[in-house]
């Protein structure tokens, strides 16, 4: 029997010794910070990763497209978050549109990447006497020169997707974590501006100028210089916009136009012949920046007509944006006498229909009816509320009744854009047709690049004064851009966006008559609210409360 | 508590029987007594019904404690117990859901009546965290669900709830533990006994939509409200109306279509127990049966199945003297659940059917294919009975055993016990399931032969099978523990000193859970007079990091008998009473968010799409920021109480408790800016108090030979945040803090805007209050603006009403037994409850639903005064579909929980047909409840409903 109380005795003193081993359990699937910085798979997966914090782009608002917040479009639904964003039910309390902490979880992705790889090259440190050795190494380190480079645009974006939101926002270059010392303010609008033109600057050496021909094609879409100079040229175009330059710096005008000429100056960017499918592959040289997206189908179930197998109803093209498209005689319809407003679609600027779905079109093997009482037309939840479907950037041939899907790219940066903020800002500062030093082409020369794209072969605009270009300028802009997210920060940089965004959304009724025409008439629906604070998102209230006071909110949130 | 019915020989043996089925819930006799980890063959041999008084009863009458057993008199804790009997009174796959109103001190809130997913929920002593609220159920000893046991395989089922009950649970122990114990075998003649009990479930209420006519006429008012055309033409409001054409018109209720009437359970049960002097045994073999509510489904399950849930129980405990030191006990419990579900089930079918409109589409076309739309795509019969059905098939052993031996020939009165305890689960999966080719059906071309069209919206792809089954854990118990006990003249000592440890595997990619403890209990007492305990858990959890796994957990308590002194022996009025007290510090190791959260991981997740082929790349992140300092919650808990028996009819036992919940971990993401840009830590801030108390009386008598019991209990328990790391709010009312756990909040409403609130351009006339939700119009929920900025915002939102979780919870409970007949009801009430009406059943027309009859009496400008729903309207309307005190409705309801109606026949006759008694019964569960809500269950409501259920049953023994 002693045996036994010696056995729990021992029991005991194992039970003391080899406590801690037992509850030993920690998940080894898992990697410490310090093990994803010690190799360089691990630290590449991690850079890789801050990619994925970019904005995502097309019907992101659970299938709702920041279109649909502008004059450009209605949402077939009736309780899209979006929805929101238009009708002025939204503020510091729920702003769909509320990427603060997404873009700062970027931001500090960033800062833990760069912190962390400062010394990449002793971290990657391997055998470097064989040739096989040397050249793999070379190839690692290398790439993570770039990889630190691109991050450093990724961050440079990021305070970029900010600044749009909020105007200046605290600028953060190291790790938080919860020692640290929450003291930020705000960093002035021309700070942060200043701020990402440095860094833009910096990373410009260490970027790659494409990723085409490298590797196999197999890392196109990875950030390039091209990449880096698209972003200094639309920051420095928003910057030079009304709604920031409200003393009218000429200067700020001349700057955003060497910067949109530094890309057009590359010569690596083009304007290509099918505008239609822009979207589908990263691998035309149109895109300067974009993010492909494995294969799906949700955006062709948002925006295929409402009779189509599997549609599901979304982003609905308002007539403001139909009337937008000029006549191909190159003129606004209503000073094209040729324009008949009972067939509204013939002779237009080819890219209506190449953007936009109107009734008794060819849509999938079919007429499309958005007619009062056709297939497609007011009746069934989902149907479109203006007489219009979205065409942009859906594969039409996909089949949903067999789920079917497909590869989509949603492009930040693509020449077009670079041009048209080229052309913005030489109109600005020098007129339609001056050119300067640095910028040898003229605005005109800029935009009639776009209108002549292939395909679409515009005619030339011949208005001379500034203002009447500036409007064309803008209108090509839409056009061009629709449904691209430009809009809605177009009208806000303008300052036009009180007068635009408060007037109602305008729709087509179309009735079918008896001997198979249509009868067109165009009406006044949504109602929109836009208030002066609006040009910019208030801080989420939430920050604000939690800063206890060292985060000023926006004028009259 | 005392069995106050004289419980001898001299009553017939079958009428002693039923006198202990009806008042078993205080009771229950165990007939062999152990500490800790001793086999139940053990000791005593003189408990059995031989006592002559209720007071030698009291004295030898053992109660189930933390890992032991003590006699009623030296329980220092709070504890109750229900015996398997009463809980036979609620025929359910699910042993929880026999406990409503059963223990003082246990929430349970019924949810789902999904067949074989019908767990309620349930609290000990009410909220006492904002993270974590699950207790600990222990089953013979060792973790475990009880809720799949047999309820024939029940001896007892208590619930610990205060410092002393807890204090050997350490970690795990702060929100009270359940302790269930499965029924051993006796030293007596084999008893069979064979129980069959068979109902039916029909929902205790279901939602109530409005048909197709009133849903057109309804929908195009909510149109012109919101200023858009019509969609429903008067000759399309006339045909639904007529119902002529059935497909293009269609007015279908969903429920109709997809309900029986009602669903069929039973359970059928075969013990045999009994054993000697060296073995005594008891062996179960059970088997239930439930189905579900879906009509017209293949009994075959071969097409599709109704929800169905079968299960095969049996067990083996087994108690051995190996030799007159040396005891052992071998445990075999087991089961077999077989479930079958349509394919599409569960809540998203319940969903859809509350959902979809009444004249969205038909159920089947003229055709007969389905019908559907893609707006409305899951046609809820073709759900049903068209895309086959899932199902799961769970094997789960348990295996027990314990050896135990004496050591009194080294030191008087000390024994030394071991026990290991397997417990296995395996699910396996098998799924035959389609998708279904449906069509939306259109009117036909003027003009040509076809009256319809039909448009295809879904793809037939055939049945295809998916088998798999590695889904499945283990768990491994190790005990060891020393027991004491000696008697010095006065004074009686015992001392118990045990090591646990519990390792927890789950299949797939998980770390095994881990338990670890070192624990004691010291009693003294003094003439059975006084009695003080020490208890104590030096516990740790693999949750926490090196060197802060282990926490100490100690708690004291005593209780006088005052009955047992000198000024009260033989009292006839105070027959029982004791006062008791204790205190002490628990732990609760759980909490949400990351398992480990002392360490920030980081983990490949997601994926970034480059080049030319799209090429998926695998990308690393992180989660939530570590915080290595991270610890348990600590809750500081403080009971007194007391027991009485008087004039030997009345017992009453009431306890008073005060719990002081600290070092809570809290997530922090309310404190630092988002501009961190990561889940900042838990940090360990947060602070809860919670208090209530238990008072639960019952009378029993008997008018000659008409014996009756008249009970009532109530249960009070009412916490309050002390800090939650809550986020800065500009104004003092919208703090948490300061509330209960769960409190509502919202908006106050103030009636609805009326047309005189407006100009006749539709704008909001100066001064009339302006929402920030939505542009109202009349027939809109006005609020009353709180801070007086003249706008109703955010800052408006105030706390309203109470809480979903009742405050007070109290039960009635008669019973009377007379010739063989027997009766009892037992009520249970909920109080001090509030509901907060939304979604689906309630906000019509939201996101293209159904709408319900509670909009009937909406506002329109003909309605203004009496209105009970605000204006119809098709569009999202965050002023009106937002918590508000509109929406919230009381929540507090009674019901006829059980009701049964026995009756045994004689002992003559019993003979005759060669049985020890023979009973039959009949029993409702939730037969009647009385409420405040018109519409739907007011316990749960969305998915499956809760049942009521009549029911059937005999029991023999022979």
């Amino acid at each position: 029997m002693k045996k036994h109380i010696i056995l729990f005795i021992g029991a005991i003193i194992l039970f003391s010794s080899c406590v801690d081993e037992f509850l030993d359990r920690r998940m080894d699937t898992n990697y410490t910070e310090e093990q994803v910085f010690s190799s360089y798979t691990t630290m590449r997966n991690f850079g890789i990763g801050i990619y994925s914090n970019l904005p995502q782009g097309f019907d992101r608002f659970s299938g709702g497209m920041l279109a649909a917040a502008t004059d450009d479009a209605a949402h077939s639904g009736r309780d899209n978050s979006i929805q929101k964003l238009g009708n002025g039910n939204w503020g510091a309390f729920s702003n769909p549109d509320d990427q603060w902490t997404a873009l700062y979880a970027g931001v500090r992705k960033a800062n833990l990447f760069l912190e962390n790889s400062t010394d990449y090259r002793a971290i990657i440190v391997q055998d470097t006497v064989t040739e096989q050795g040397k050249q793999s190494y070379q190839t690692q380190s290398n790439d993570l020169m770039w990889l630190r480079a691109e991050t450093r645009f990724l961050r440079a974006f990021f305070y970029f997707e900010l600044l749009k939101r909020y105007g200046g926002v605290p600028i953060i270059t190291e790790v938080l974590d919860e020692g640290s010392a929450f003291d930020y303010t705000r960093n002035s609008f021309n700070e942060v501006v200043a701020y990402i033109e440095a860094e833009l600057e910096l990373a410009m050496p260490d970027l790659r100028s494409t990723w085409s021909g490298f590797d196999g094609d197999r890392l196109i879409g990875r950030a390039t210089q091209g990449a880096a100079l698209a972003l200094k040229s639309r920051v420095l175009l928003y910057a030079a916009s009304p709604l920031h330059n409200p003393a009218h710096d000429l200067s700020k005008w001349t700057r955003a136009a060497e910067a949109a000429y530094e890309v057009i100056g590359m010569n690596q960017y083009n304007l290509v012949d099918d505008y239609r499918n822009l979207f589908r592959f990263i691998t035309n040289s149109e895109i300067i920046f974009g993010r492909s997206y494995g294969a799906t189908n949700e955006l062709e179930r948002s925006n295929f007509p409402i009779g189509f197998t599997g549609a599901v109803g979304g982003a609905n093209p308002s007539q403001n944006l139909v009337d937008a498209y000029e006549t191909a005689n190159g003129l606004p319809i209503g000073e094209d006498e040729e324009y008949d407003p009972q067939n509204p679609y013939a002779n237009r600027d080819p890219r209506l229909q190449m953007s936009i779905i109107v009734n008794d079109s060819d849509y999938k093997g079919r007429k499309v009816e958005t007619f009062a009482g056709g297939l497609d037309g007011n009746g069934t939840a989902g149907a479109t509320k203006t007489g219009y479907y979205l065409k942009k950037f859906s594969d039409e041939g996909l089949d949903l009744l067999q789920n079917r899907t497909s590869i989509h790219t949603w492009i930040y940066f693509r020449y077009a854009e670079v041009l048209l903020n080229y052309a913005e800002a030489m109109n600005e500062a020098y007129g339609p047709d001056a050119v300067a030093e640095g910028t040898p082409i003229s605005a005109r020369e800029a935009l009639n690049r776009v209108r002549n794209r292939p395909g679409v072969s515009m005619p030339d605009v011949e208005i001379a004064s500034r203002e009447e270009f500036r409007a064309k300028i803008k209108n090509e802009r839409r056009v061009e851009l629709a449904f691209e997210e430009h809009r809605f920060w177009d009208l806000r940089r303008w300052k036009d966006a009180m007068e635009v965004l408060s007037k109602p959304l305008r729709i087509a009724v179309i009735e079918k008559n008896a001997d198979e025409t249509f009868t067109f008439s165009y009406q006044d629906a949504e109602k929109r609210i836009f208030l002066e604070q609006m040009y910019l998102y208030p801080i989420p209230a939430v920050e604000i409360n939690k800063a206890g006071g060292k985060l000023q909110q926006n004028p009259n949130w | 508590m005392i069995l106050s019915i004289k419980y001898t020989n001299k009553i017939p043996r079958i009428l002693a029987h039923l006198t202990l089925y009806t008042l078993g819930i205080f009771c229950t006799a165990q007939m062999v007594q152990a500490q800790s980890l001793i086999p139940g063959i053990a000791v005593d041999k003189a408990t059995k019904q031989d006592s002559a008084t209720t007071d030698q009863i009291t004295e030898k009458e053992l109660m189930n404690v933390a890992y032991g057993r003590q006699t009623k008199q030296a329980v220092t804790g709070a504890i109750s117990t229900i015996g398997g009997d009463a809980m036979a009174k609620t025929l359910t796959p699910t042993l929880s859901n026999t406990l409503f109103g059963r223990l003082p001190g246990l929430t349970v809130m019924s949810g789902s009546g999904e067949p074989g997913f019908d767990e309620p929920s349930m609290l000990i002593r009410g909220l006492g965290t904002f993270n974590h609220a699950g207790f600990l159920v222990i089953v013979d000893g060792f973790e475990a669900s009880f809720d799949n046991l047999s309820v024939e395989e029940i001896e007892s089922v208590s619930v610990l709830k205060d410092a002393a009950a807890l204090a050997l649970y350490g970690t795990r122990g702060a929100n009270g533990v359940l302790l269930v114990t499965t029924k051993r075998g006796f030293d007596g003649k084999t008893q069979i006994r064979f129980t069959a009990r068979t109902g039916f479930q029909k929902p205790t209420r279901l939602p109530d939509f409005v048909n197709s006519y009133d849903y057109g006429v309804l929908y195009n008012e909510a149109l012109a409200n919101d200023g858009l055309p019509v969609r429903y033409s008067p000759s399309d409001l006339e045909n639904y109306r007529s119902g002529n054409d059935p497909f293009l018109f269609p007015d279908v209720n969903w429920y109709n279509e997809v309900l029986g009437d009602n669903a069929p359970i039973s359970d059928i049960n075969l013990t045999f127990s009994g054993g000697g002097e060296t073995t005594r045994y008891f062996i179960l073999l059970g088997y239930m049966q439930n189905q579900g509510l879906y009509a017209n489904t293949d009994p075959k399950r071969k097409e599709n199945s109704n929800a169905d849930f079968r299960r095969v129980n049996f067990r083996s405990n087994i108690d051995v003297a190996i030799s007159s030191k040396v005891t052992a006990s071998l445990d075999f419990g087991g089961r077999i659940e077989n479930r079958f579900f349509p394919n599409v089930n569960g809540f998203g079918l319940w969903e859809n059917m509350a959902r979809y409109p009444s004249n969205a589409f038909p159920v089947t076309n003229p055709d007969g294919s389905w019908g559907g739309t893609s707006r409305y795509p899951n046609n809820p019969v073709a759900s049903v009975l068209g895309r086959g059905y899932t199902s799961s098939h769970d094997r789960n052993i348990m295996t027990n055993l314990r050896l135990s031996e004496d050591l009194g020939d080294l030191i008087p009165g000390l024994r030394f016990s071991q026990a290991i305890g397997i417990n296995n689960w395996h699910r396996g999966n098998y799924n035959r399931t389609r998708s279904l080719a449906f069509y939306e059906i259109g009117a036909g071309d003027s003009g040509s032969e076809e009256p319809y069209l039909y448009y295809p919206r879904g793809l037939d792809t055939g049945f295809s099978v998916q088998e798999w089954g590695n889904d499945q854990w283990n768990r491994v118990n190790i005990q060891a523990a020393l027991d004491y006990e000696k008697q010095l003249g006065h004074h009686g000592l015992t001392g118990m000193l045990m090591y646990h440890q519990d390792v927890l595997s789950v299949s797939g990619n998980n770390v095994p859970y881990a338990n670890q403890s070192l624990m004691g209990r010291f009693t003294y007492n003094y003439q059975s007079r006084f009695f003080a305990e020490l208890g104590f858990a030096y516990s740790g959890s693999e949750r926490f990091p090196e060197g802060h796994r282990f926490g100490f957990f100690p708690s004291l308590s005593g209780a006088w008998i005052v009955s047992n002194e000198e000024f009260l022996k033989g009292s006839s009025v105070v027959n029982f009473l004791k006062a008791r007290a204790s205190a002490g510090i628990l732990g609760n190791d759980r909490f949400g968010g990351s398992r480990f959260a002392y360490t920030q991981d980081f983990y490949y997740s997601g994926e970034y799409r480059l080049g030319l082929d799209n090429v998926s790349n695998g990308i690393i992140n992180y989660g939530q920021l570590g915080n290595s300092e991270i610890s348990w919650e600590k809750d500081l808990k403080f009971n007194v109480g007391f027991e009485a028996t008087l004039y030997n009819k009345l017992a009453v036992v009431m306890d008073l408790f005060y719990n002081r919940r600290s070092n809570m971990p809290v997530n922090t993401g309310n404190i630092f800016p988002g501009y961190i840009g990561v889940l900042p830590p838990y940090e360990n801030i947060g602070k809860v108090n919670n208090r209530g108390f238990e008072l639960d009386l019952r009378y029993t008598d008997h008018i000659g030979s008409f014996n009756y019991f008249v009970g009532a209990s109530g249960f009070f328990a009412k916490n309050k945040i002390i800090e939650m790391g809550e986020i800065a709010h500009p104004e003092s009312y919208m703090y948490r803090t300061g509330h209960a756990i769960g409190q509502h909040f919202g908006w106050e409403a103030d009636g609805f805007y009326s047309p005189d609130d407006f100009e006749a351009n539709g704008e909001l006339k100066q001064g009339v209050l302006v929402s920030s939700f939505a542009a109202v119009k009349p027939g809109d929920i006005k609020y009353i603006d709180q801070n007086g900025d003249g706008r109703i915002d955010q800052n408006d939102e105030i706390a309203i009403g109470k809480t979903w979780l009742p405050e007070f919870i109290y039960t009635f409970n008669v019973g009377a037994q007379y010739k063989g007949f027997d009766l009892e009801l037992l009520f249970y009430g909920l109080t001090n409850r509030s509901i907060n009406l939304n979604g689906t059943y309630f906000w019509g027309l939201q996101n293209d639903a159904n709408l319900s009859s509670n909009a009937l009496n909406r506002w329109t400008p003909e309605n203004q005064e009496n209105a009970t729903f605000p204006r119809l309207t098709t569009l999202a309307n965050e002023n009106n579909y937002r918590p508000s005190t509109f929406w919230m409705k009381s929540g507090n309801l009674l019901r006829l929980r059980n009701i049964e109606l026995g009756y045994a026949i004689p002992e003559v006759w019993a003979h005759q047909i060669k049985v020890d008694n023979l009973r039959v019964f009949v029993n409702a569960v939730n037969l009647l409840t009385w409420d405040k809500m018109d519409m739907v269950d007011p316990e749960a409501y969305g998915g499956y409903p809760p049942l009521k259920s009549l029911n059937l049953g005999i029991s023999v023994q022979f």
